[in-house]
Parts: C-alpha cells; sequence; structure tokens
C-alpha cells in the first residue's frame, strides 16, 4: 500500500481512538447524511485531497511525496429558546418577548458547536504524543496542520448544517513496487577475491579478508 | 369584485383557508404566531407543506422534511421583518391531531420576495429547549 494511503488510514484511526464521543469519524468523501444524523454526531471526515512529488535525480523507486489531506469537519444545529414559558399559556407577553430575547439562532449555536470540534481534532491532531499518527517512527515527516476554511450555513429542512475543515499536510516516502510487483531473482553479490593488481594476497575463504592481517 | 387583485385575494381564501387549510377538527386555524413583542396571534389559518422531494448530489431522490408554511398576508398582525425573531406554533403532521410544536422563523429569507400579490411563504426551523 502507497504511503499515502497509509498516513490516511492512520489520521482516521487516530481521530476514532481519540473522539470519546465528541464526533463520528466517516470514511467516504462528501457522503449525503441526514441532517439530523449530524445534529446527533457532528462528522469528521478524512481524505487525500492533493499530493507533490518533487523531481529528483533519484531512480524511480523512492520519491518524496508531500500530500495533502482534508479533514472535515460538518455539524447541524437546530435554534434554541425557553420552550416552557412558549408554550405556557398562562405566560405574559413580557415573560415571553424575555424568551424570545435570550433565544439563540440556529446558526450561531452551529458556529459554536463547530468551533468546539475543530479545536478538538486540532488537539488531537497536533498533540506531540501523535507525531507519527501511530505509525512506525520516520514513516511520516514534517507534519503539519496548514490551513483552515470555514463554509457559510446552510439551511437544510429544519436545520443549519456548517461545515468546516483543517489542511493536514505531511511528507513521506513512496516506493514503486509496480502494478503487480515482481519478485527478482536473488543476485550472489559475495566478494571472493583470490589476489589484486597491488601485490596484496587475500584469503577467498575468509571473504576477503586479507593474508597476514 | 372591484377588481384582479381582490379576485386573487378571494381565491387565496380558497386555497390556502378552505380544504387544504390546517384546522383543527372545529374548523379553528391550528397556526399561531408569536412576535417579537410576545404577543401571540392565533387562529391563523393557511397551508402547512411538510416535505418535499430532492435529489442529492449522488442523484438519489430523497424527501426532505421542510415545513413551509404559506398564509394569506390579510391574515397576520403584519408581516414580519428580516431579523425579528418570530416564533410559531403549528402542528408536526397533517392530522387535525397531531400535536403541536413551536419552531422558530427564519426570518433571514425573504417570506415573499416581493413577487407575490397577498400571501407569504414562512419557513419555520426547529428549536430545542436551551
Amino acid at each position: 500500500m502507497m504511503a499515502f494511503r497509509t498516513i490516511d488510514k492512520a489520521l482516521t484511526d487516530l481521530l476514532i481512538a481519540n473522539a470519546n464521543g465528541a464526533f463520528h469519524v466517516e470514511t467516504a468523501q462528501r457522503r449525503a447524511l441526514d441532517a439530523d444524523y449530524i445534529k446527533a454526531h457532528p462528522i469528521v471526515t478524512v481524505f487525500y485531497e492533493q499530493g507533490n512529488f518533487q523531481k529528483g535525480s533519484g531512480g524511480p523507486i523512492f520519491s518524496m511525496h508531500d500530500m495533502t489531506f482534508r479533514i472535515e469537519v460538518m455539524v447541524a444545529q437546530s435554534a434554541t429558546v425557553d420552550l416552557r414559558t412558549l408554550n405556557d399559556p398562562n405566560a405574559t407577553s413580557q415573560q415571553i418577548a424575555s424568551a424570545i430575547a435570550a433565544s439563540t439562532s440556529a446558526t450561531v449555536n452551529a458556529d459554536d458547536l463547530l468551533d468546539q470540534t475543530l479545536e478538538n481534532v486540532y488537539q488531537i491532531i497536533r498533540d506531540p504524543r501523535n507525531y507519527d499518527l501511530g505509525l512506525p517512527v520516520g514513516t511520516v515527516s514534517s507534519p503539519w496542520v496548514g490551513s483552515f476554511q470555514k463554509d457559510n450555513p446552510l439551511h437544510q429542512g429544519e436545520l443549519v448544517v456548517l461545515a468546516g475543515s483543517w489542511s493536514f499536510t505531511c511528507r513521506a516516502t513512496e516506493v514503486t513496487k509496480g502494478a503487480t510487483p515482481v519478485t527478482l531473482a536473488a543476485v550472489d553479490t559475495s566478494i571472493n577475491v583470490t589476489a589484486d593488481q597491488s601485490g596484496s594476497t587475500y584469503d577467498s575463504a575468509k571473504q576477503g579478508a586479507e593474508v597476514n592481517q | 369584485m372591484n377588481n384582479a387583485r381582490h379576485m386573487v385575494e378571494a381565491d387565496l381564501a380558497t386555497l390556502l383557508e378552505g380544504d387544504f387549510a390546517s384546522v383543527n377538527t372545529k374548523g379553528v386555524g391550528m397556526i399561531t404566531l408569536i412576535d417579537p413583542d410576545g404577543l401571540r396571534h392565533q387562529g391563523i389559518k393557511g397551508r402547512i407543506d411538510y416535505d418535499y422531494v430532492s435529489m442529492t448530489s449522488q442523484g438519489e431522490t430523497i424527501a426532505v422534511h421542510e415545513p413551509v408554511v404559506v398564509v394569506r398576508k390579510s391574515s397576520l398582525p403584519r408581516v414580519p421583518k428580516p431579523g425579528e425573531r418570530w416564533f410559531i406554533q403549528m402542528p408536526t403532521g397533517p392530522q387535525p391531531t397531531d400535536p403541536l410544536y413551536t419552531f422558530k422563523l427564519n426570518t433571514a429569507r425573504p417570506v415573499d420576495g416581493g413577487e407575490t400579490i397577498g400571501f407569504l411563504k414562512m419557513y419555520p426551523k426547529r428549536a430545542d429547549q436551551e
């Protein structure tokens, strides 16, 4: 498996392991979800967004891959108000007006929850203990959260849906094995020198050790 | 009838407050508007559509639950202005016995867009207990 797929899975697994019920991690990119489902569980999706291979003088086997992952967060919220007062037939107009004035809009609630979830995600992926994303040391280098963007709120049905995303960049080495890997025949490269041209004598039984050393 | 505008208004009464109106078993309108001053305007008749059919970006046909309330302008105390906080009490389903629920009106969305003669479209949004 190429490194970008390994890291994609590692990022997803890392977020799942540290979510603690604060959000759900979905593996498919931008799949259709019911706004009610998103309201119950803020959704985090990780996907490989783009990559750059720097041209070098090396051979075709190993390539440096600068990769960017999009970590998308989506929340849905409703407005909040003191419904007990609004539904109370004995409430005065002043009491109702106060409850209405104290109500918060779904957009504000969604914005608050999105910021909170984004903070959770950032703290997980930038935690020094998670520098290697759970992979063997050295697999990932230069992990960095490069940018953040927030979308406009969308009115979906009775709810407001809001999305934002982090851009996570890192570097890893890709190894080219071919689409159908070939197992090459072993080549014996052991040195078995019996004599050189400069007058020294080597013992072939000792694999190149100089005689009289 | 004085002119076409009056005729349209009368037709709207038939359309929105007749057979398609949301009324209780006694024929009383089940829509209550609560204005920002805390005043209740009860017994408003109108048509409530609860769902519409849409298509996702993946091409799937889905039913979206998004209530839309259509009432005559003349049945309201005044037209909600953008940015005002209005609430609406209405049944959660089309049956006369369906329970009432309090929603917040989305006044960020134009209620008529200036294109209608005499009716308003209002978009209730869910409100939860704070």
